[in-house]
């Protein structure tokens, strides 16, 4: 049996109450190296849980862990954490290089140390000449940058992110995301991701933990809750009637949805079928693939529908 | 099918000493829900400024029904606007917040009017709380309802979904559609595509201050079929389809993943897609599944953008 | 020739520059409060912040500087026509009178400083980044506090050695001088820390109560500068103990007072206040409330601050 390494983060009913309001309800998971989706709705308790795990509020009762350490007697555990708040939090008057030796300093690195790897690390997260500039003057894109560098620059063993594409561009998104990937693949440092964007989760984590007020309702590998269904999704460009019924020709049922046709529960054989309908029908095929299960699946609205499933 | 369009912008431009925001822009907004798309910088907020007539245009026109939007109070009761970032007033209710600007658009009847927007975004329960007590997505749909509550015929809303979960997303999606299928001509900015995939029937994509593409998304990606296309090809022998493919003209590249699928690289897309079943039909090979890697409005819009 | 041939066999070393674990010393808070006490005194002087930031408080440091440079050459001039014996006649102005010269300079350069050193940090929500970090509020504060005291008192000491210095050899016997009046040292470097801790608790406590620089700037001086005259002027009025009392909230004397007794001589500025005739235990310990409350308020305000 393979030792398992000991997990970073550990809840144990823990709950939080306050000004009447019960924040955590009797909470338990455990989070480990990788990166991990911290899903919920806005009040389900995703922020207290982070702060407690942080130290910085205590729990009402039950125990947090970080690292090995109850968070209780955590203030130098905080030298191996670090965090990126969703807010704006970058001091306009200073340049990123001065901003992130400070911080590298404040984390408890004496200064030399402090200098290099706050170069190094702005290396690392894609800021090059900017870092001289004060940082007012920079884009969303690169205060991002800033902003998650600050949360590495102390070479912490587990960062939180709070939201970390808020405010970007598809291309910045996509940037940031990659950045993410690269702290733990490269890096080595694992993640807890708080983000209201299925897709972003999806691209990037390995595991989700899902609050809905208060309690974890959901946990486990991303695939689980993604993943192929049974039904497969036939796009073409042309030629659908023709493609439908070449293929009720060959016995196989299809039925109309959005933009396609769907095929239920296919087994091997229907693929040769497929096949033979979409040339006999001359119909260019654009996608033909099972439609995925959808994280957003797990947030359906209480209006009723459910968003389109991804095929 | 020849219906007037809500909003006109013709040859539209707007700069600031040397820096040109918008250059030379002309389109049409009909009712419905239309997308304005663009990397960070590229004019999107200015032309929503020009186009609510908050800012004035240096050359070309903006007219909304017919008459002009700058310098023009009455119009600005059928516009309903949302900017990306807003202080609301903490110490107000949300419910004090919506009557506010009912009040402030002359409605006739305010507190209906409050309840019914306040009740269109399903805020009902927290109407009475101060809003400094609101979660952000809380806060932005009562900004949402204040937008609503003059039950305007033009919304603009920038980027309205900022801090809105999951639930909130997709229940602001359903208002939306409600709204446009009512008669509300919606314009829309925001940065995640892949929900303005599924809104907005049509988009404008702005680069650099340009109208790079407008139109349907799927016109728009079927226009641009010298842009390469990749497609992901899993079947039951995945070499021996790679090399049959490096036969088609259609194709430029094939790539093998490690996990056994094949990534084809095409600069026809036509013929590609009528050629690969034909291919495996005749080498008989098991086609499993077929997956375009370019074909989402993020992939499109980061072709356009890098051009 | 061999070289050149030799140059591209010469054997080659590929780097790894990616990124690496911090395997060195981790310090604690005790690094942290540094961090922060550097980071304190750097903003408070506009280091590294550009020319702007340093126009005001380099000003005022050179005024003040400046102010010392005067009386040096005041005093030089003096003993240059009348003799010594003519100069000390003349009752120069001298250590004890340059607080009271410089103590509106030294008010109005706190209300600038202050602010800078914690106002930002909450404005910009920086403050947050401390608090996750190995700092508690409370070494976020002391720090804060030791940044604003040791640009105070570089504000208060420089001036005066200055004055020192010149008066020394500015006289005929400048070991003399020395013999005579070393006493001075002392008297002026424990004066200028009474002012200075007075000051600067004040200071940052109301920049502790607004997010907004300038708000806690205009405060200050309104506290400091406004209510001097207003209330020596009420205090005048008004006899007996109750115009003592009343005096006692002229804010700028109360450190004045404690230096008087200090030097041992009534200074210009004090000397018509009707405060100084309580007894000295009387005015050190209004003196040290509040200089010692503030702190505590301080304190307790930045203990429990949380993200």
């Amino acid at each position: 049996m393979t030792d398992t390494p000991p997990p970073l983060l550990v809840a144990e009913h823990l709950t939080k109450r306050y000004r009447g309001v019960l924040a955590l309800d009797d909470v338990s998971f455990a989070i480990g190296e990788g990166i991990t989706g911290l899903l919920g709705e806005n009040g389900a308790g995703k922020s207290t849980a982070i702060r407690i795990f942080l130290g910085l509020i205590p729990p009402t009762s039950g125990t947090a862990l970080a690292l090995g350490r109850s968070t209780s007697d955590a203030l130098d555990v905080r030298a191996r954490l670090g965090y990126m708040p969703e807010h704006d939090c970058l001091p306009s008057q200073l340049s990123a290089a001065e901003f992130l030796t400070h911080m590298a300093e404040v984390s408890g690195l004496p200064p030399s140390a402090a200098r290099t790897r706050a170069a190094d690390t702005l290396r690392h997260t894609g800021l090059f000449e900017e870092r001289y500039r004060p940082i007012g003057g920079y884009s969303t894109g690169m205060k991002q940058r800033v902003k998650l560098a600050q949360a590495l620059v102390h070479d912490p063993a587990f960062v939180f992110l709070d939201e970390p594409t808020a405010g970007l561009d598809p291309a910045g998104r996509e940037e940031m995301l990659a950045l993410i990937r690269k702290t733990h693949r490269d890096f080595g440092i694992s993640v807890l991701m708080s983000s209201h964007l299925m897709a972003d989760v999806e691209r990037t984590c390995d595991r989700i933990v899902v609050f809905r007020s208060g309690r974890l309702v959901q946990s486990g590998e991303l695939t689980t809750f993604t993943g192929d269904t049974a039904t497969v999704f036939l796009e073409v460009d042309s030629n659908r009637d023709n493609l439908a019924a070449a293929l009720e020709r060959r016995g196989v049922a299809v039925s109309d949805a959005g933009g396609g046709l769907t095929i239920e529960g296919p087994d091997e054989s229907v693929y040769d079928a497929i096949r033979d309908a979409l040339v006999e029908a001359e119909a260019p095929l654009r996608r033909m693939a099972p439609r995925r299960r959808a994280l957003a699946d797990l947030f359906e609205a209480t209006a009723g529908t459910s968003p389109a499933g991804r095929s | 099918m020849g219906a007037e369009p809500i909003i006109r912008l013709d040859g539209v431009s707007r700069w600031y000493g040397s820096v040109v925001a918008v250059s030379d822009v002309s389109f049409d907004i009909r009712p419905g829900i239309t997308g304005l798309l663009g990397p960070n910088g590229a004019g999107k907020s200015t032309l929503l400024r020009m186009m609510n007539g908050l800012a004035a245009t240096s050359t070309g026109t903006i007219t909304m029904f017919g008459e002009p939007v700058r310098d023009n109070p009455p119009l600005y009761r059928r516009i309903g606007v949302m900017a990306e970032h807003e202080t609301v007033y903490d110490f107000m209710t949300g419910r004090e917040f919506v009557l506010m600007m009912a009040r402030l658009r002359q409605v006739a009847r305010p507190a209906e009017a409050a309840d019914r927007a306040i009740e269109l975004v399903d805020l009902a329960d927290a109407q009475h709380r101060r809003m400094g007590t609101y979660s952000r997505g809380m806060r932005q749909r009562m900004r949402l309802a204040a937008t609503l509550v003059h039950e305007p015929e033009v919304l603009m809303l920038d980027e309205p979904l900022n801090g809105a979960d999951p639930r909130q997303r997709v229940h602001f999606q359903q208002l939306l559609h409600r709204l446009a299928e009512g008669g509300t001509t919606i314009v829309l900015s925001s940065h995640i595509l892949e929900e303005v995939e599924q809104l907005a029937g049509t988009v404008l994509l702005i680069v650099n201050g340009k109208l790079a593409a407008s139109g349907g998304f799927r016109a728009i990606r079927a226009a641009l079929d010298q842009r390469p296309y990749h497609v992901r090809v899993v079947s039951d022998a995945p070499r021996r389809l790679a090399a049959a493919v490096l036969g088609l003209e259609s194709v430029e590249a094939v790539t093998v993943d490690p996990d056994g699928a094949i990534v084809i690289l095409s600069r026809n897309v036509r013929d590609l897609q009528v050629e690969l079943p034909r291919l495996a039909q005749s080498s008989r090979i098991g086609l499993r599944r077929v997956e375009p890697l370019d074909d989402s409005l993020e992939s499109v819009f980061g072709y356009l953008v890098e051009r | 020739m061999a070289e050149s041939v030799q140059a591209g066999r010469a054997p080659g070393t590929v780097f790894d520059i990616g990124y690496r674990s911090y395997a060195g010393r981790r310090e604690g808070r005790g690094r942290g409060r540094i961090a922060v006490f550097k980071n304190g005194v750097r903003t408070a002087l506009g280091l590294g912040r550009g020319g702007r930031a340093k126009i005001l408080p380099w000003s005022f440091l050179a005024i003040l500087t400046g102010i010392a440079l005067i009386m040096v050459l005041i005093a030089g001039a003096a003993t240059r026509f009348a003799g010594p014996a003519g100069a000390a006649k003349m009752d120069l102005p001298s250590h004890v009178d340059y607080y009271g010269i410089a103590s509106i300079l030294l008010f109005v350069f706190a209300a600038l400083v202050a602010p800078e050193l914690l106002c930002r940090d909450r404005r910009e929500r920086t403050i947050n980044l401390y608090l996750v970090r190995p700092l508690t509020g409370t070494d976020y504060i002391a720090a804060r506090y030791a940044a604003g005291l040791a640009v105070m008192l570089t504000a208060v000491w420089l001036p005066q050695i200055i004055l020192f210095l010149g008066l020394t050899f500015d006289a005929a016997e400048p070991v003399a001088y020395l013999r005579a009046n070393w006493l001075d040292v002392p008297r002026f470097l424990l004066a200028g820390l009474v002012l200075a801790t007075f000051t600067t608790g004040l200071a940052l406590l109301t920049a502790a109560f607004t997010d907004r620089r300038a708000y806690a700037s205009v405060f200050l001086v309104g506290l400091f500068i406004i209510t001097a005259p207003f209330t020596a002027g009420l205090a005048s009025d008004i006899q007996g103990p109750a115009g003592q009392w009343l005096s006692m909230f002229n804010l700028t004397n109360i450190p004045m007072h404690v230096n008087d007794i200090i030097f041992g001589e009534v200074s210009d500025v004090t000397k018509d206040a009707p405060a100084g005739k309580l007894p000295a235990a009387v005015l050190v310990g209004w003196y040290l409330a509040w200089t010692i409350v503030p702190g505590l308020v301080l304190w307790a305000r930045y203990r429990r601050l949380s993200p």
